[in-house]
């Protein structure tokens, strides 16, 4: 029981916890966020473990995460609304070229992020080259080009 | 929080897309006011645990003293992390100090410094004895580990004299 108890009680802190701290927080692994998330994955393993370094409690307490994760991913998809919740919903933050400052600033994103992308992805070199580009779901930024020849304001 | 709200919500620029997506600003502010709200009770955390409200600090430290004897323990501990009763004595040949067995049920004793010269068992309480020569200053260290959560409210008693001891066990 007290097993079960440590494993949800860290998945559910650790799904707050990223949840809150924004979309970008996951994506963007930058040095200083590897750092951070080996730290974060040190300190959760003795949360989990305790002083039991068992074979069985490693795999018990896998399988409670893995069932924890199932039983998440079965209700979100029931659920549009704890979809939305646990997920977020994506954001458009460009528009035909334009940045959208307001946008931007409130989902901690800058143009540099998005132009990295629109590089990335598209090879593009202006931001008037941008259609539309979106904060997806998971932190990523996808990247929708205008049309060949077109360019926007 | 409404009036930066309405701010936020006018800083938002809403616009027309031909994209096939669900946008959901209103949630999306919802979401932003949380993350707000959810970074302020992050340093909130950060500064009362530099404080101690997590043990090993001022607000956790706690000293008591009467008739010759001085005990300092930790309000607030955490499960199975090990912490230090101190207790400072002066003036006595010999020392006799009562735990209560109900106590001894929420903590492992580990180790105590220096050994009892006696234990015995009295009333549901464990009665050390430790002798000092020559009535000077002596310094006894229990080392606890505590096994329970919650709260734990204890009565040690040294040389007939009552300290109320007091712990948040956090899980």
């Amino acid at each position: 029981m007290e097993l079960f108890l440590r494993g949800v009680a860290v998945y559910l802190f650790l799904l707050a916890l990223f949840r809150v701290l924004g979309k970008r927080s996951l994506a963007e692994t930058t040095t200083f966020d590897f750092v951070l998330l080996l730290i974060v994955g040190e300190a959760t393993q003795q949360a989990l473990l305790g002083n039991d370094f068992s074979v069985t409690n490693a795999l018990v307490l896998i399988t409670v995460l893995m069932g924890i994760d199932m039983v998440f991913v079965k209700l979100k998809g029931r659920y549009k609304k704890l979809d939305r919740l646990l997920e977020g919903t994506p954001l458009i933050l460009v528009d035909h070229g334009k940045p959208l400052k307001g946008r931007m600033k409130e989902a901690r994103v800058d143009t540099e992020d998005i132009m990295e992308a629109a590089r990335l992805t598209h090879g593009l070199e202006q931001m008037n080259q941008i259609k539309y580009a979106v904060l997806e779901r998971d932190g990523q930024i996808s990247i929708i080009p205008l049309a060949e020849g077109k360019t926007g304001e | 929080m409404i009036s930066h709200d309405m701010r936020t919500f006018h800083r938002i620029e809403k616009i027309e897309h031909t994209l096939e997506l669900d946008e959901k600003l209103s949630h999306q502010l919802k979401g932003w006011n949380v993350q707000r709200a959810c970074s302020v009770l992050i340093l909130t955390v950060i500064v009362l645990t530099t404080l101690g409200l997590f043990g090993n600090g001022w607000l956790s430290r706690k000293q008591l003293a009467s008739g010759g004897a001085t005990l300092q323990y930790e309000k607030f501990l955490r499960y199975e992390k090990e912490m230090t009763v101190t207790w400072r004595v002066s003036g006595k040949d010999e020392i006799e100090l009562l735990i209560p067995m109900d106590y001894l049920d929420a903590f492992k004793i580990e180790k105590i410094i220096p050994e009892s010269h006696e234990t015995h068992l009295a009333d549901r309480n464990v009665v050390y004895t430790f002798k000092v020569e020559n009535g000077g200053e002596a310094t006894i260290y229990f080392y606890l580990n505590p096994q329970k959560t919650g709260t734990v409210v204890e009565t040690w008693q040294i040389n007939g004299q009552d300290f109320k001891i007091a712990h948040f066990i956090y899980p």
